[in-house]
């Protein structure tokens, strides 16, 4: 089969994976494996490592308990303005998170449209709180866990809904007994997804919730920060995301490929 | 299946979602194309300063471009030691500059001017702070630079000098990257206070400025020099002359900054 | 009668239109063809197709109820059992669904199960099982609550033929056993003669009869409800012959039957007649002797069911007849074989408008 594939797309293709390679590879190499384990259980990497799992997993919960009822809107609503709707969801995908984070800050900051007025009635403030970094990760993860769901319901055949009403069940016990079961796949792959972003996010994050050690300051901005002064602690730190974000593609490695 | 090609192109939007280029770092080109090309990087307190000072110099020196690199001095200095396209770089610290001097090195080090910190408020003034001693109130959301970062720096050893850190550092709320982030959060109301320099508030009518007082405010000496290895080295010491010389030393100080040490 | 139904479905531009009533105890099958709306007709009973009209349950309209509170059980084509769940799971689905504990929806899905599929493992997932094993586990699931009303949609649709007979038999026993009124969609005439007490065909949307599988067979009103009843139909002007005797001129061809006693002799039109396919002899060469009707034709089609095979003549009129496998092989009857099939006059039965229907 080698020989069919023409030179230039060997070529090609070998320069494509070098470039994806070697950024990774390149941690690899310069970090302090000596030193790997004094920095990483250090005070303030632990702190980042347990504010980044506490977010990004709250992150993730939120957009799954939020996203797949809307995934379920989109795929099954008759209602005009679906499509609309649709790109409203997917915009954070696509936004660069910077952008986002403004856009939060509008919204939910503390002179935000909302944000004001939950200061005011409720005191509740996000900015500068662990919920603010919940809520940045979960606008950049939720579109994940929709587009997965939406694409999981639209699978289904339709009939078995049917089915099961005829059968005596309500639409809150058939969501529950036979849909939810039948996209489970492709919910814990969304859910997956979700997680990985969560972990990952870091313009909206820093824009709409802050930088404060043990409260707002995720991995991604410990890295940053710490790039500054001490780059093999940041490389240390580096390393983490990377190899969760090898685990995540293992565990999704099927899915990827379409095979699953 | 068809379903499922979704997560090849949500995963690259993923990866390149989750990057994110400095937030601090940013270059401005003025002019167009010209015989000679100057890089300067620059503290981001100088941004209005400069960018007032290199169109200037545009105009005293035909067919020069002047590009600058503004960003916090300390990562500046980073980039400079890994990337090596500076011609001139001026810093809000010596620290930073230390850095640079140790590789690759400088020439025509000189001080071209000081800033002093000064303590900004939303302009409604939300949480009542006129002076120091007022940022240890219980409950007051107070921003500041990061501690690698020059504008962080100062602040920590400006409340260190009034022995304020134990009570002030508890109402911290967030470390930012620059000075102009900490203008941007207490200019929208988000924070409190937020400690900046000078220069920072002289032309920005967003916040309100409680001045510290001389014997309890710290001076920040800004150095320029030429970086070693630049190709443009009599143009870039032009540059320095010319921000050490009448002309800059008048833009600096309209911009807010205070004349450099006596020698 | 228990049920009522009147109703009108619209499916893209058609509209199906259909009205019938069941019995406690009966058996109504709902015959046509594929895309004659049977499956729609069923559905808007169930409560999952929109329909106008009404359907009426003991009195009560279930027009306005969700299909989950209208007390029908339902068993779908291909089974439609849930892929995630046991075969005992959705057994228990219906009562679960309506809030029975547990332990009692295991054990009267257990007894269900031993009913109707003994030897279907309960914990298995539906993907393993056969088509006609579905289908058991399918009915066992629309009467696990015991519901009011049966239908079932193309029971024996994806099950393989060797299978049918055993599952006819089951079907036959557990109807007999349901006591409410039963609503059977098929177009399979096997299926449908054997198991239901009233036929309702559906052509096109329309009724276009009903009767019991006898009246069908002696009298279908349409082209396909003899096709479906599987006798010869033709359709024509009467006009006398001689003496006794009678032309049918039929669209296709002509058939000589004899005059029915006591009609005026006088040409009569709109006059129908069914001819028994067993009734036709079949002949490679032209035969001599007493029949009337002789035709000459290609064979167009040879269809097989057990032992018997049903032949597609494309005489004038066109022609179905009835043979053994046996005879077809002896005889060589081949699609493309020029034969001749003849049939005797008086075995054409006649149908005058206005007359008594049986004139024979």
């Amino acid at each position: 089969m080698h020989r069919r594939l023409p030179l230039s797309f060997i070529v090609l293709g070998t320069i494509g994976a070098a470039f994806v390679a070697l950024p990774v590879l390149g941690l690899a190499l310069r970090a302090p494996w000596g030193r790997i384990v004094e920095i990483l259980t250090g005070p303030g990497a632990r702190t980042a490592l347990r504010l980044s799992l506490e977010v990004s997993l709250l992150a993730t919960l939120c957009s799954v308990v939020f996203g797949v009822p809307l995934a379920w809107i989109l795929a099954r609503g008759t209602f005009r303005g679906r499509a609309v709707l649709r790109a409203l969801v997917i915009l954070p995908l696509v936004l660069p998170p910077v952008v986002a984070g403004v856009g939060l800050l509008q919204a939910l900051g503390r002179q935000g449209i909302v944000g004001r007025w939950l200061e005011r009635f409720a005191g509740i403030q996000l900015t500068f709180h662990t919920a603010g970094a919940v809520v940045a990760a979960t606008f950049v993860s939720i579109p994940l866990v929709v587009l997965s769901a939406e694409a999981g319901f639209r699978s289904l055949d339709p009939r078995f809904e049917r089915a099961a009403a005829v059968l005596g069940a309500k639409p809150s016990y058939t969501l529950r007994r036979v849909i939810l079961p039948m996209v489970a796949p492709q919910l814990v792959a969304g859910a997956v997804l979700a997680w990985a972003r969560a972990l990952g996010e870091f313009g909206a994050t820093i824009t709409f919730a802050g930088n404060l050690e043990g409260r707002t300051q995720t991995i991604p901005l410990a890295v940053f920060q710490t790039l500054q002064t001490d780059q093999e602690g940041a490389i240390a730190l580096s390393l983490v995301l990377v190899v969760l974000s090898i685990c995540v593609l293992v565990v999704l490695r099927d899915r990827i490929t379409g095979t699953g | 299946m068809k379903r499922l090609m979704i997560v090849p192109v949500v995963l690259a939007t993923l990866v390149l979602g989750a990057c994110s280029s400095s937030s601090t770092s940013s270059a401005s080109t003025s002019g167009s194309s010209g015989s000679t090309e100057l890089t300067v990087f620059a503290a981001s307190s100088l941004t209005a300063a400069f960018d007032q000072i290199g169109s200037d110099f545009e105009s005293a020196n035909p067919g020069t471009t002047v590009t600058f690199n503004y960003g916090s001095s300390t990562d500046l200095a980073t980039q400079i030691g890994s990337e090596g396209t500076a011609d001139v770089f001026a810093s809000a610290s010596g620290t930073a500059m230390d850095t640079v001097a140790k590789d690759p090195g400088v020439e025509n080090r000189v001080d071209f001017a000081t800033n002093q910190l000064v303590i900004i408020t939303p302009t409604d003034d939300p949480a009542g702070i006129s002076t120091l001693q007022d940022l240890t109130k219980p409950g007051v959301q107070l921003v500041l630079g990061a501690a690698s970062v020059p504008v962080g720096d100062y602040a920590r050893q400006m409340l260190d000098l009034n022995k304020l850190t134990d009570e002030v550092m508890p109402n911290v709320v967030s470390n930012e990257p620059d000075d102009a982030s900490v203008v941007a959060k207490v200019s929208s109301g988000e924070a409190d206070a937020g400690i900046v320099y000078t220069s920072d508030v002289a032309s920005n009518t967003d916040v309100r400025a409680v001045p510290i007082p001389t014997k309890q405010n710290i001076t920040a000496t800004y150095p320029i020099a030429t970086v070693t290895g630049s190709s443009n080295t009599d143009m870039a010491t032009s540059f320095v002359e010319y921000v050490t010389g009448t002309q800059g030393q008048a833009t600096l100080k309209q911009f807010g900054f205070g004349p450099p040490p006596p020698e | 009668m228990p049920i009522d139904v009147d109703i009108e479905v619209r499916r893209g531009d058609r509209t199906i239109a259909v009205a019938f009533s069941v019995d406690d105890g009966e058996t109504v099958s709902l015959v046509g063809r594929n895309g004659a709306g049977k499956t729609s007709a069923l559905e808007a009973i169930a409560g999952i197709a929109d329909a106008t009209g009404h359907v009426v349950l003991d009195g009560r309209s279930l027009m306005d109820l969700p299909p989950e509170r209208r007390g029908i059980g339902v068993a779908f084509q291909d089974g439609m059992l849930f892929p995630k769940l046991s075969v005992l799971e959705n057994i228990a689905f219906p009562l679960r669904a309506a809030g029975v504990g547990r332990e009692t929806a295991r054990t009267r899905a257990h007894e269900k199960l031993a009913e109707l599929a003994p030897t279907v493992d309960p914990a298995t997932r539906p993907a393993t099982l056969s088509g006609g094993e579905r289908q058991r586990v399918a009915l066992a699931r629309a009467l696990a609550a015991e519901p009011r009303v049966l239908l079932l949609d193309e029971p024996f649709a994806a099950v393989d033929a060797e299978a049918k007979p055993e599952l006819r038999a089951l079907l036959r026993r557990t109807l007999a056993d349901f006591a409410g009124p039963r609503v059977l969609v098929t177009h399979d005439p096997v299926e449908a003669m054997t198991l239901a007490d009233r036929l309702v065909l559906l052509e096109d949307g329309r009724v276009t009869q009903t009767g019991t599988p006898d009246d069908v067979r002696h009298r279908p009103a349409t082209r396909y409800a003899a096709e479906f009843v599987g006798t010869n139909l033709f359709q024509g002007e009467l006009v006398p012959d001689q003496e006794g005797v009678g032309i049918l001129r039929t669209g296709g061809g002509e058939l000589t039957v004899v005059w029915p006693d006591g009609l005026r002799t006088e040409p009569v039109t709109d006059v129908r007649a069914t001819l028994n396919p067993a009734e036709i002899a079949l002949h490679t060469e032209e035969p001599h002797g007493s029949p009337r009707n002789v035709f000459r034709g290609a064979v167009e089609e040879v269809a097989t069911v057990g032992g018997r095979a049903r032949i597609r003549l494309r005489t004038a009129p066109p022609l179905v007849a009835e043979l053994t496998t046996g005879s077809v092989d002896r005889l060589g009857i081949v699609p493309g074989r020029e034969v001749w099939a003849s049939c005797k006059a008086v075995e054409i039965r006649l149908m005058v408008p206005g007359e008594e229907p049986d004139t024979l």
